[in-house]
């Protein structure tokens, strides 16, 4: 297999919340990544971990409280961080697209399904309405709605969750993004559905060749779904590595703790652990160099003064980032 | 679909009823609770005394027993008699009818300044929250909301007719020395449009400035204030966050927004507009314009009871009227609201 220039990038990543009562909040510190073309990604961390902040920052999102304070995201090459708002607007939906959590409230609420997938594609390139029109029809179709030509004059509200996230989906296809930006797409859906979402959007990303970035807080469903898995805590990348290879061989202690956190066939309650203590306050003036500090059973005062160090697997495809690993 | 919003419609008319009978009830109370006896007031010449008087209020019914009273004028109001000004000598309801539409010219005049003003101010500290001109905007809503109508009438009328002799004297809706154009809308600004009367025209729309100008510093505040809060809501959410995502175009996102924002400004205008029928009462005493509000005030002065149970009939089926507007309105700009429920 060809080693693929990555499409995505981000190095050092670090990005600060302005808090209201003074202060920041590091919410991101040194973050680095890399998503192939036609990869699957998942980034997985507890909530608070900053793994959605990290999905609106490739998208420059970010309410105006936030800022980031160093580091660089390239997509195919170009520098996101220096892109001007004019063509952050062409990025966004054609190069790098986003599934939001909550699709009842992520839709237009009084504008027709079909007429804002129009409105995506006319954003992009189309010109004529007829044929966005049309085109739009023919994405309905594609993500599986049935009768399409008489759904497309729905509004949101007569629509089923399912539905909806189908049609956020179409949204978020329409302009044939290269990554597709799935940030807890199935949260709030029943299990059914959520097993159909995540059915369409792999199968969508392998018929259109896009790379998908799966933001979840469940080790499970990234284990099953995708070809590799980072691990954020507290705002710090722990671990990455190839899925098979991260649920048997994991290396930090973290990692460690979540798996024996996450319920699967066969285990009892008796060998399912919570994980001791709480992620650390991120506004505090006395975060320790390795975030997991507090709540790691292999601490020494190393890590409390020294940045986790980096280790990489001879291949480096398995990267971990502490200074006792596993 | 037609045949449900008439039914929708109907259906409306119908809930107002209850309320139209309320008012009638609290009027006609109230009014004759007043310390003052109209009677007294008419047979106030000097050759008049107590026999007289008494003859006057026998002629006028107001010796018969209340519940008597209400009775009759109950009986008066379903054939459509809303019975005769003691101060004009004519039937009410004529009165009220040719005053109506000087009022709502009024009204309409300053929301429409208000609304051209105020909303573009609105929406543009919506999109800057926390800014220098958001605070600008807040401070002028709350000096505007701080000054009463009469004050700001005044205070134009001093400034821009007697000092700089902008503007035409403030008495009333067109130069007297002009004759009015035919009525087609009651609005003389727009009837003499229609008339090809530029001459009349240009007074009716030269005498409607101060006035709607007064009546629209009233309604500024509330306008720029509650744009400001329904696109804050609206900027917020998310599926404006999605439609950012998307690379939809700032002004389509903006677009957006204003769409959701529509069905509670729609609200809050037929609100604003109501409320303004009210406030026109000082407006139109300060301008001497021939409308609803002056009309009433002259009657209340006078205890003329017709003409202020009239006045609070009109505007409390106007009330009605603009509510139901507002319902229908909200249903076109929002589908999720049930057109006829």
């Amino acid at each position: 297999m060809p080693v693929l220039a990555p499409l995505l990038t981000v190095r050092r990543l670090s990005l600060a919340f302005a808090l209201p009562q003074g202060g920041r909040a590091s919410v991101l510190d040194g973050l680095s990544l890399d998503i192939a073309p036609q990869e699957a990604l998942a980034l997985v961390g507890e909530s608070g971990s900053g793994k959605s902040v990290f999905a609106l920052a490739l998208l420059r999102l970010l309410d105006r409280h936030a800022e980031i304070t160093d580091g660089e995201i390239r997509i195919e090459g170009e520098d996101l961080l220096h892109a001007s708002d004019k063509r952050m607007q062409d990025l966004r939906g054609k190069t790098l697209a986003i599934i939001f959590q909550n699709p009842a409230s992520s839709l237009n609420p009084i504008r027709r399904i079909g007429r804002q997938i129009a409105d995506v594609l006319l954003a992009h390139g189309e010109r004529s309405a007829d044929a966005a029109r049309r085109r739009a029809v023919q994405m309905l179709a594609r993500v599986g709605i049935q009768d399409a030509a008489r759904r497309a004059n729905a509004y949101p509200f007569e629509l089923s969750g399912g539905m909806k996230q189908r049609v956020m989906i179409a949204l978020a296809l329409a302009a044939s993004p290269r990554l597709l930006i799935a940030d807890e797409a199935t949260t709030g859906l029943d299990v059914t559905t959520q097993a159909m979402v995540m059915d369409l959007i792999h199968e969508q990303a392998r018929a259109n060749n896009m790379a998908t970035l799966l933001i979840t807080h469940d080790l499970a469903l990234a284990a099953e779904r995708c070809d590799r898995i980072a691990v954020i805590h507290a705002g710090q990348l722990v671990e990455s590595a190839p899925a098979a290879r991260l649920l048997t061989a994991a290396r930090h202690p973290y990692t460690r703790a979540l798996l024996t956190a996450t319920p699967h066939a066969g285990s009892t309650l008796a060998n399912l652990r919570a994980i001791p203590g709480q992620a650390p306050d991120t506004a505090a003036a006395d975060l320790p160099a390795c975030r997991y500090y507090a709540r790691c059973d292999r601490r020494t005062e190393l890590c409390k003064s020294l940045p986790p160090m980096q280790t990489a697997s001879s291949n480096g495809a398995h990267v971990v980032a502490c200074h006792h690993p596993l | 679909m037609n045949a449900s919003l008439i039914s929708f419609v109907l259906r409306r008319v119908l809930t107002v009823l209850p309320v139209l009978v309320g008012a009638t009830v609290f009027t006609f109370v109230v009014m004759r609770l007043l310390p003052a006896d109209p009677a007294a007031f008419l047979a106030s010449g000097p050759g008049m005394g107590a026999a007289d008087i008494a003859a006057l209020r026998a002629k006028l019914g107001l010796d018969r027993s209340l519940p008597v009273q209400f009775g009759l004028y109950a009986w008066q109001l379903l054939h459509g008699d809303f019975g005769h000004s003691f101060v004009t000598g004519n039937p009410v309801a004529l009165d009220l009818l040719q005053r109506l539409p000087a009022s709502l010219e009024l009204a309409c005049g300053g929301l429409l300044i208000a609304a051209v003003i105020g909303m573009p101010l609105g929406i543009a500290a919506a999109l800057r929250p926390g800014s220098l001109f958001d605070t600008a905007c807040r401070a002028l809503a709350v000096l505007g909301g701080a000054l009463p109508g009469f004050v700001i009438g005044v205070f134009l009328i001093y400034l821009c007719y007697f000092k700089l002799s902008w503007a035409p004297e403030p008495t009333g809706q067109i130069d007297a020395a002009l004759s009015a154009p035919r009525i087609v809308t009651g609005f003389l600004v727009i009837d003499s449009l229609l008339a090809g009367n530029m001459t009349a025209f240009a007074s009716a729309l030269g005498r409607m400035v101060l006035p709607s100008l007064t009546m629209a510093l009233f309604a500024l505040a509330p306008v720029m204030r509650m744009t400001r809060a329904a696109m804050v809501t609206a900027l917020a959410s998310d599926y404006i966050r999605s439609s950012r995502a998307l690379g939809l175009p700032n002004r389509l996102v903006l677009r957006y927004a204003l769409e959701n924002a529509g069905a509670p400004l729609i609200t809050m205008f037929g609100l604003i507009f109501s409320y303004m029928l009210g406030a026109n009462v000082v407006v139109e005493k300060v301008f001497a314009w021939p409308g609803i509000g002056a009309y009433a005030l002259d009657g209340l002065q006078a205890a003329d009871y017709s003409a202020v149970q009239g006045f609070i009939l009109v505007v409390a089926a106007v009330f009605a009227a603009v509510n139901l507007l507002v319902d229908l309105l909200c249903g076109w700009a929002d589908p999720r609201i049930p057109r006829a429920a």
